[in-house]
């Protein structure tokens, strides 16, 4: 698409990122609704699920345009759904007629819907197209790094060496399920820990010994003898941290069965609930590649398609109703992808051909709700009888790290590759995001402030009762600089005196725990 | 000396094994003398000679095969599971040293089909009989007979593809996966060695063929009155060739001829495939000299030779470049590789009785699957992604899901589970006896078990130390172990002599099959 036309269509929703820079710090420390920094403790506790739809999804009978139904009824004959079927969510749009729970979730303000994500030369090709969704590369660039396993590198460097460690006791990511995706693939090694059921990993890879190392020679069977060992390290190491978090937690929904997606989205509610500090967690569902047999001969609303939207629409109500019930609702938001959509037109087998665009689905409390951008034109379509793109899908992306875990413009540079403008999908001013709130009446005070790289520093603070005190800070990512136990302190008013981390200058957080209390300050290293 | 030169190194069991492992599923020791005794040459065209076609799987309710019958099996999801079972038991076969699985495999790979989708068991079959019947003969008769087997047709949409309503699935994945490969995109919708503009004309070229569900489920029919009969004009990236649209019954058959001559003609077609060749048989890795070395100069014998697949083997498997010792032990075992390799190594004969032979290929099948090989069912039409998918390649195959799977399977063999029957509890005490010529000395013990089952990347003596200090005796003296295995010579029957040696025996290769050692070949 032309670049005038994007602006044309993206331009209401566009929201530039927030530029730590562009502000007066001091400003922004006493702005809370502009301070990105208020959020960086619950940023960490903050989960992103991502579920792919494996095979290109039909997004045009997904979220079908009521706007243009009889366009609808004539391109799309073999598969179009009826009116009367449709369940409406907008004045223009309505889903499929099996996500009646996606639906229901709709209506409590707890889906986000992308319209039109696509990306610039759309590449028709199942492999290339999911490679480029998994890495977030331009259609003719080739990256062997995933966009997930590029973000968590920033929060865990060096992975896998050195971890895991007291800080991250957990792998930065879980996919449940035998096969890594690219997407968390990092630059040294896949972010991603692989399984299939916390129980079975446990017991099979406790029985392993590992102290049989012996050197490793630079050769090529070398490489691959590495590997394999890292591969055994590595699950050695978080089989019993998993187990754990799956077994301190029980389901508290009911969830549906025959559903491979429900089954998986089950074992993740658990690991959060049980306190597996992982960041993201990779689920899919597959058989959205419909060329034939998408619909029923006799009825459009039935078939393979409606049998797949079906389970993703019950597995998902499912998950959050179970999230609710655990109580972690608020700390969760999952994100649907597929490779790219289909095309305008249905062909003669009662399917539908590789397309470009389709919407995206983003689902939580958290979400900004309803739908974002306008329905796709079926007229309007590019030289392939395809969809015109409004967003790109590292716009979503963009947004997703942005809003929801906090990255900072330069940390998207970095992962992104370059600058997408974001869209508002995750709220993320005080009002929205809850947060642990301090017990104590008064907040952390910090002298002197701003202050040079490990020169004394002197906290103030209230204590209710009295107890052992801890004083952490983090960086803006939420990464953990410094942590140390100041001892007991007395109820009442105290003053300590710590010295300032040694890092360069820049923004941090300071976290003050002692007993049920939480204080917290924002420090400016000079 | 030229990487392709013929080696001549020792021909030794490393350098045999080597060879069997890479062209067969079988590792164990016993074969890999059989090779090695015969000497490279003999050992080569022994494993290139063309194989009788293997009787077809039997419906254990009738008796007889059912994958002629001229209309389609009732229930035939349990069909498809023989078919699997009986390619499955052709991997078993230690009755000729053959390559014909490997290849077999590599063209399933290669024009991958997934049985669910073709949804009949007959086709599926056929498909198979079809591809191990060209699996040593020319690439691009080959390529004709997938292109209107009734199985791919069915997989790839080809049997709905008419002039009226074109369907370019099949002709896409010709081009990008089958034969030329896509190159980088020049501009949208152009791949440098073809154009969307060429995907549309070799679909009308292809439209036309047709699967009966009723009729012999072996062929496919030509529709003359659904075919394209206009001229196709390709583009620029085959020099503007124009296919002459052609009518009456042999339209189908002449047009995809002329369409195949066209795309063979170019030179990238025989570098797409054996960049394909090498990554099944040598290494996932093509950097600029193995490109320059290897794979231009194999393309061109590919090309002189008319496509014939043979002489391009037996260049391969004898160069000094596939002995190369950056070659041996650089891959990791394949599920099939891995379960094939183990259970013949461990010598567990198939069963004869049918009923306990489907049992315990059905339970093998299900591990594969767990492995995420599924035979026949691969994840989608570009095959597994251990042989594309860059910068991993093989070791996709290994993550923290699949290695325990790995381990739950040799575990098995040890100790028994629910996942295979009991008869498949390896003994080891006769294991050990047959492996080594003097069980007795744990040094000797340690280095044939090795030798055996990970002959393709050499311990550190640290590590066979550690074998037999920390885990055959248990931190106890090493020297205890000839006396526990003569108590047990001694008093065969006695179950604490025997619990003793069985015990420790169990221990020591529980944890060489845990090894990391133990995945490469």
């Amino acid at each position: 698409m032309k670049r005038r036309d994007f602006l044309k269509t993206t331009s209401p929703l566009i929201a530039l990122p927030l530029v730590l820079g562009g502000f007066p710090i001091g400003a922004m420390a006493r702005s809370r609704v502009l301070d990105p920094l208020w959020q960086i403790l619950s940023t960490t506790d903050r989960v992103l699920v991502l579920i792919q739809l494996n095979g290109g999804n039909d997004g045009i009978n997904t979220v079908v345009p009521l706007d243009q139904l009889s366009t609808y009824y004539q391109v799309r004959p073999q598969v179009a759904l009826p009116e009367s079927k449709l369940l409406r969510i907008t004045e223009t749009a309505a889903l499929h007629p099996a996500m009646s729970s996606i639906q229901r979730m709709f209506n409590d303000g707890m889906v986000a819907i992308v319209q039109g994500v696509a990306y610039p030369n759309t590449n028709l090709s199942h492999f290339r197209s999911t490679d480029i969704w998994m890495t977030a590369s331009d259609y003719n660039q080739y990256l062997s790094t995933g966009w997930m396993g590029r973000y968590l590198d920033t929060l865990y460097p060096n992975y896998p060496t050195g971890y895991p460690n007291d800080n991250a006791p957990d792998p930065p990511a879980v996919q449940i399920g035998a096969v890594m995706a690219l997407a968390l693939q990092g630059p040294l090694a896949s972010m991603g820990l692989a399984l299939q059921d916390p129980q079975t990993f446990y017991d099979i890879i406790n029985g392993t010994q590992s102290s049989i190392t012996g050197g490793i020679p630079d050769t090529r069977p070398g490489h691959e003898l590495a590997y394999l060992r890292e591969v055994e390290l590595k699950s050695q190491q978080y089989s019993t941290s998993i187990k754990e978090a799956a077994d301190k937690a029980q389901n508290k929904a009911t969830y549906p069965t025959n559903n491979t997606l429900a089954d998986q989205l089950k074992i993740v509610a658990r690991l959060i609930a049980g306190g597996l500090q992982s960041r993201v967690y990779l689920v899919s569902i597959g058989g959205f590649d419909t060329h034939s047999a998408q619909v029923d001969t006799t009825d459009t609303t039935l078939g393979t398609h409606a049998t797949l939207l079906g389970r993703l629409s019950d597995a998902v109500a499912a998950f959050f109703d179970d999230l609710r019930l655990l109580g972690i609702q608020d700390r969760v938001v999952a994100m649907t992808f597929s490779e790219f959509g289909r095309r305008v037109a249905s062909n003669a087998s009662n399917g539908t051909d590789h397309g470009t665009a389709a919407p995206m689905f983003v689902f939580g409390t958290q979400v900004i709700p309803g739908i974002h951008g306008t329905n796709p034109s079926l007229t309007e379509l590019d030289n392939n009888g395809n969809l015109q793109m409004q967003y790109d899908f590292r716009q979503v992306y963009s947004s997703i790290l942005a809003q929801w875990y906090g990255a900072d413009p330069t940390t998207l540079q970095k992962v992104m590759l370059k600058d997408f403008p974001t869209i508002p999908i995750i709220r993320t001013s005080t009002t929205s995001v809850e947060e642990p709130q301090p017990t104590a009446d008064t907040e952390l005070g910090i002298a002197p402030n701003p202050v040079a790289p490990g020169e004394p520093l002197d906290l103030m603070f209230t204590l209710p009762a009295a107890a052992a005190v801890e004083v952490e800070f983090h960086d803006t990512m939420g990464r953990l600089i410094t942590r140390s136990d100041i001892g007991y302190m007395p109820a009442g008013t105290n003053r300590t005196s710590i010295r300032a981390p040694h890092v360069a200058s820049g923004v941090l957080t300071c976290t003050l725990r002692a007993g049920d209390s939480l204080l917290r300050g924002t420090l400016i290293v000079r | 000396m030229g990487a392709l030169d013929r080696y001549t190194g020792p021909w030794d069991e490393r350098h045999a094994g080597h060879l069997l492992r890479r062209t067969t599923f079988l590792s164990a020791r016993r074969f890999v003398r059989q090779l090695m005794d015969v000497g490279l040459d003999a050992a080569v065209e022994q494993l290139l000679a063309d194989q009788p076609t293997p009787d077809p799987p039997v419906d254990p309710a009738t008796g007889q095969t059912w994958v002629n019958n001229t209309t389609p099996q009732q229930n035939d999801a349990q069909y498809r599971l023989m078919v699997k079972a009986w390619w499955l038991e052709q991997m078993f076969r230690t009755d000729r040293l053959s390559i014909i699985e490997k290849m077999t495999l590599l063209w399933h790979n290669y024009f991958a089909t997934e049985a669910d989708t073709i949804g009949d068991s007959r086709l599926q079959y056929h498909h198979n009989a079809m591809l191990r019947r060209y699996a040593l003969g020319n690439l691009k008769e080959l390529t004709f007979r997938v292109t209107i087997d009734p199985g791919m047709l069915r997989y790839l949409n080809g049997d709905l593809n008419t002039a009226q309503k074109p369907n370019e699935n099949y002709a896409r994945e010709l081009q990008e996966l089958f034969t030329i490969g896509k190159g980088p995109e020049r501009a949208p919708g152009d791949y440098t060695h073809y154009t969307e503009h060429d995907v549309q004309q070799a679909a009308r070229v292809l439209t036309g063929w047709r699967v009966l569900r009723n009729g012999d489920p072996s062929t496919s029919v030509f529709n003359a009155n659904l075919h394209d009969r206009g001229d196709k004009q390709f583009s620029a990236a085959y020099g503007n060739r124009v296919i002459r649209g052609r009518t009456g019954s042999t339209a189908g058959a002449d047009e995809l001829t002329e369409l195949l001559d066209m795309i063979f003609s170019q030179e990238e077609t025989a570098r797409f495939f054996v960049r394909k060749l090498y990554r099944w048989f040598v290494f996932y890795h093509i950097d600029e000299r193995t490109e320059s070395e290897i794979i231009e100069p194999l393309a061109q014998l590919l090309r002189q030779s008319d496509y014939q697949i043979k002489p391009v083997l037996s260049v391969l498997l004898k160069s000094a470049h596939f002995y190369d010792d950056q070659n041996i032990g650089a891959m990791i075992k394949s599920p099939l590789d891995f379960i094939v390799m183990t259970m013949t190594t461990a010598g567990f004969p198939l069963p004869t009785n049918a009923q306990d032979k489907a049992r315990l290929l059905n339970a093998l099948l299900a591990i594969a699957a767990a492995l995420q090989q599924n035979p026949m069912d691969p994840p989608s039409v570009a095959g597994w992604p251990a042989y594309y998918q860059t910068p991993d390649y093989y070791r996709l195959w290994i993550n923290s899901a699949t290695l325990p799977t790995r381990y739950a399977l040799t575990d098995t063999i040890l100790f028994g589970s629910r996942q295979l029957p009991r008869s498949y509890i390896l003994d080891v005490l006769a294991f050990a006896e047959r492996t080594s010529n003097n069980p007795g000395d744990y040094a000797q013990l340690i280095a044939d078990l090795e030798q055996e089952l990970m002959p393709a990347y050499p311990l550190t003596d640290e590590q066979r130390d550690y074998l037999a200090r920390s885990v055959l005796m248990a931190g106890g003296q090493v020297y205890e172990w000839a006396q526990i295995w003569a108590t047990y010579k001694a008093n065969p029957t006695d179950p604490s002599a025997r619990g003793a040696a069985q015990q420790r025996l169990q221990n020591l290769l529980r944890t060489m099959f845990r090894m990391a050692e133990f995945q490469l070949m």
